[in-house]
């Protein structure tokens, strides 16, 4: 620290730490561990250091030091530049930086790295979360300036915490125009540039890629949210919304599993009515298939429909993504379907004798009398809807069909099928969701993983793949009215997917609607969206200088009339004649080589102005006599002021 | 003004210059504080011509001179005087102190207990004592030179900032330079030049003077800088405290008597700033240290602007 500087009190710089700390803090998710230690000993020490008023440590030992530590990093990370190396770097430079920190200087070089510190926390996540965390630091870290600069920097009394926090609050508020501005038409930069953040997947769980005992009950326990939907006109009733998902085609007696899809056309639909329209937001699940509701009558623009109706991905979904579609709620599909996939829809392993048995009484009847039929059992025997079926073992279809007939979705959607298969009826399990639940806040249907479900489809001659439900022959109020309605009371569920009234729950609703205002319009503007935009304002290309002129301009029309109007309304009173008048003296001056300080007198300046410009001394010391008589010795008149004027107008040093 | 007097004046200045060499700034400093009725601090170490400086002026200015030594076990009344009952009238009669002088050397006023101090000091600001009930005006005009020495702080009673405040002018006087120092000691005795000194000023030229001092013009614009001053002293995070209002006051008063010393009859910036750390340094105590720091408030007017 150089001499006279003015250095920082305890309080102020252990606020700064703080901040400091907090920036630093959501990087512990991927710097290694020994530089979280080392970081966490250099803010405690500083920290300790300042609470006993303790020396700084030498910098003979603080080199050394530092160097392992970029060494460190280097080998860590075979690099210091990079987004990850470059952040170690910067964060164990920061925390040295704060081993030598006492003075106002190094406060404000810690204080601009905390706003550099924010920007890099934005190239690993960019959720909402994290935007609204960084603006509350940003509020902070401007408040510390605004603090600093206006009650000083070294001294407490007069600091009011709230005060300069309303003021950085202000300050930010003023910037939101230019920070809109820059925003919208800046020239995004399509990675990789750093490799962009992937806000890890918030779902954890979601639908597995083939389905067991146990698969989708625990599911119910997860209120994460699957996707979300807005439709474009109104929105269709709980019992339609379908939301297809993996077809489960292969029993092996305990599990669902899906068959590779091949690269065969889609199954031929037919859509009876209108489709509707919708712009589905999928968060990232790893698997590579879409969600659509049944049925699509599209492709999305991000993949394909399969040959079973499936809407996948190009790849699995490891970003959330968007996409628009249309889907007919009723259809007729794969009327003319393909004998290999029909053949595969009746295959069964061994076992399960009963249900066998029971099917085989249906035989005799047409094809749709079957499906009657079992249904009619269903609906016959005490069968239970619950989250907390008990595990079947062995023959897992008979025990359920005719012990426990307790059991949740997947049970009655894969009994269901193997008994329309053992009846010589072509069937699968379709896995998605159903239902979903409409966010007031925002207009837009929330489906969560707790909505996964599972039901059957089954194919008659002349009808095609029909879509069969027996959950909603057992509880119809699932399919109609959501999980939380259609299972007993003491059946525990996650918050958000019950269904009593808790304001709680209500302001979850409300924040989920912001995030996902802010997934679609901060995450979603990407680089194709800012070029439709500017298209439409006529600019083709970011490159030229006819958009950078354009920028610019817009920039200047924001802020130019703001500091035009600050001038105007900061500019002290209008100073007298004899003032303006000595000012064009004063810079005649300088321009002649003579340096005028502000808080010099006239006489001083008068005596050294002569010394500089002999060959004016006369001039110099009349004019300056003239200036103190006005301005001084009140004898201030009309015909003086002209006189000082004439006086320096021909007052013409030459420079020296 | 009487041309006269002027002259007198001057001639009073180059008589104290002639007693004392090389210290014409804080002659004329302390003479302009006296101009301006104000008190007078003289901050240094011993020996360095703090009471000759006191005694000059007083006989130049043809003004009656006590020195008094301040020590611990001092009392008011040794200031003041006391009343003593006299047998043969059957009356108390008061026994005028030395306070009761033109001109007082109060010398190391530090070592006299706070009560001794408060009562000098109450006298300065009053210009009257107050014994036995009865109220005694104190000579006019009434000029204080207290000095204080700040180097031994041992056995001390520093002054508090109140009554720092109440001085209205600091100087130190410092080592004379060589050639003044070489003439000094080749010169004759200062003792017998003191017993030869000759009033150059009558007490009427005095109050003339003084009275003249209040008339100096102040432009507006002068009032402008001498506040922002003030303020900047306020402001300033280097200060404990800023400047009074009484500190203020005194400024424009002592800028006046400078500007009269200068044969001028309006006071200019640079009065200001001749005279403006003489006013200031003693009531500026520097934060951390609490003490005087002279380098402050030359860069506090550096860094002010003249408007």
């Amino acid at each position: 620290m150089r001499e006279g500087e003015i250095q920082l009190n305890r309080a102020n710089l252990a606020s700064l730490i703080a901040v400091l700390a907090l920036l630093i803090v959501p990087h512990g998710d991927h710097l290694p561990w020994w530089l979280i230690g080392v970081l966490g000993l250099l803010f405690s020490w500083r920290l300790f250091l300042i609470s006993i008023q303790g020396r700084l440590p030498p910098s003979w030992l603080l080199l050394p030091f530092t160097v392992s530590l970029i060494i460190g990093v280097y080998v860590e990370f075979k690099t210091l530049f990079g987004r990850t190396g470059g952040v170690a770097l910067l964060s164990v430079l920061i925390g040295l930086k704060l081993m030598e920190t006492r003075g106002r200087r190094d406060a404000l070089l810690l204080v601009f790295l905390g706003y550099f510190l924010v920007v890099t926390n934005f190239l690993f996540s960019q959720s909402f979360a994290m935007a609204v965390y960084l603006l509350l630091i940003v509020t902070v870290i401007t408040a510390l300036l605004v603090g600093w600069n206006s009650v000083g920097w070294n001294r407490l009394e007069g600091f009011s915490p709230l005060t300069h926090l309303v003021t950085a609050g202000k300050l930010l508020l003023q910037a939101v125009p230019l920070m809109v501005l820059l925003f919208v038409f800046f020239p995004r930069i399509e990675g990789p540039l750093w490799r962009l953040p992937q806000d890890r997947s918030s779902a954890k769980g979601g639908l597995a890629d083939s389905m067991s005992p146990g698969s989708f009950s625990n599911l119910s326990q997860s209120d994460e949210v699957a996707f979300r939907v807005e439709f474009l006109g109104t929105v269709p009733p709980h019992g339609a919304l379908y939301w297809r998902g993996p077809v489960f085609e292969q029993y092996d007696g305990t599990t669902w599993s899906q068959i590779p899809l091949g690269s065969e056309p889609p199954a031929p639909v037919e859509g009876i009515g209108p489709a509707v329209q919708y712009q589905l937001t999928l968060e990232p699940h790893q698997r590579p298939w879409l969600l659509a509701l049944d049925a699509p009558a599209q492709s999305p623009g991000n993949g394909r429909i399969s040959d079973r109706m499936q809407a996948v991905a190009n790849g699995p979904v490891v970003k959330r993504d968007r996409y628009a579609l249309a889907s007919w709620l009723d259809y007729r599909m794969g009327k003319q379907q393909a004998t290999l996939m029909l053949q595969r829809s009746l295959l069964l392993p061994r076992g399960n004798p009963k249900a066998r048995a029971l099917a085989a009484g249906w035989k005799a009847l047409p094809p749709a009398q079957r499906v009657t039929a079992a249904l009619a059992y269903y609906d016959s025997q005490p069968f239970t809807y619950t989250l907390q079926p008990p595990l079947y073992q062995g023959d897992a279809i008979d025990r359920f069909l005719f012990e426990g007939r307790q059991g949740f979705c997947e049970h009655y959607a894969g009994s269901f099928v193997f008994l329309m298969r053992a009846a010589g009826v072509p069937a699968r399990v379709v896995g998605g969701y159903q239902g979903g639940e409409l966010n007031p806040a925002g207009n837009y249907l929330i489906v969560r993983q707790a909505d996964a479900h599972a039901w059957a489809e089954v194919w008659l001659e002349g009808r095609g793949w029909q879509r069969i439900d027996p959950t909603a022959t057992v509880a119809p109020d699932r399919v109609d009215l959501g999980l939380a309605r259609s299972v007993a009371q003491s059946e525990s569920l996650p918050m958000m997917v019950r269904v009593d009234a808790n304001w709680l729950r209500g302001v979850r609703l409300g924040l989920d609607a912001a995030v996902n205002a802010w997934n679609q319009w901060i995450i979603g503007y990407t680089p194709d969206q800012q070029m439709k935009l500017l298209r439409q304002l006529g600019i083709s290309n970011l490159a030229s200088y006819q958009f950078v002129a354009w920028f610019l301009g817009m920039i200047m029309a924001m802020t130019l009339p703001l500091a035009a109007w600050l001038l105007w309304h900061l500019r002290g009173p209008n100073p007298p004649p004899e003032v303006k008048a000595w000012r064009s003296f004063c810079h005649k001056l300088e321009k002649a080589g003579v340096e005028v300080r502000p808080s010099e007198p006239p006489l001083a300046l008068s005596q050294r102005a002569c010394a500089a410009l002999p060959e004016h001394a006369e001039a110099i010391a009349t004019i300056i006599g003239q200036y103190l008589a006005l301005r001084y010795l009140g004898e201030a008149s009309a015909e003086g002021i002209v006189q000082l004027k004439q006086q320096i107008a021909a007052f013409k040093p030459r420079r020296t | 003004m009487d041309h006269a007097i002027t002259t007198r004046l001057h001639s009073a200045l180059a008589q104290i210059n002639g007693l004392i060499l090389g210290k014409k700034t804080q002659i004329e400093l302390a003479v302009a504080c006296l101009l301006a009725r104000g008190h007078l601090l003289i901050e240094d170490v011993p020996g360095v011509g703090k009471t000759t400086l006191a005694h000059t002026l007083a006989a130049t200015l043809g003004l009656a001179f006590q020195r008094v030594q301040f020590t611990s076990d001092m009392l008011p009344a040794d200031l003041i005087g006391v009343s003593i009952y006299e047998r043969p009238t059957g009356e108390f009669r008061f026994h005028p102190g030395p306070i009761f002088n033109q001109v007082i050397l109060a010398d190391e006023i530090n070592r006299a207990t706070p009560k001794t101090q408060s009562a000098l000091l109450e006298a300065m600001e009053e210009r009257q004592v107050t014994q036995d009930g009865v109220t005694r005006p104190l000579p006019d005009p009434f000029f204080v030179i207290a000095t204080q020495n700040p180097a031994h702080q041992i056995g001390t009673f520093p002054l508090p900032e109140s009554q720092l405040d109440r001085f209205l002018m600091r100087i130190t006087l410092g080592y004379p330079d060589p050639a003044a120092e070489r003439a000094m000691l080749m010169g004759e005795d200062r003792r017998e030049l003191l017993q030869r000194l000759a009033p150059a000023l009558t007490p009427s030229d005095l109050g003339a003077l003084q009275a003249e001092v209040r008339k100096v013009h102040v432009a507006p614009a002068l009032v402008d800088y001498l506040q922002a001053l003030i303020h900047a002293s306020r402001e300033s995070a280097e200060f404990v405290n800023g400047l009074s209002p009484r500190a203020a006051l005194g400024l424009l008063m002592v800028a006046r008597a400078w500007a009269l010393l200068a044969g001028r009859h309006a006071v200019l910036p640079d009065d200001i700033q001749a005279v403006f750390p003489g006013v200031a340094t003693h009531r500026l105590l520097a934060r951390g240290s609490n003490r005087p720091q002279p380098e402050l408030v030359a860069k506090l007017l550096s860094d002010v602007a003249i408007p």
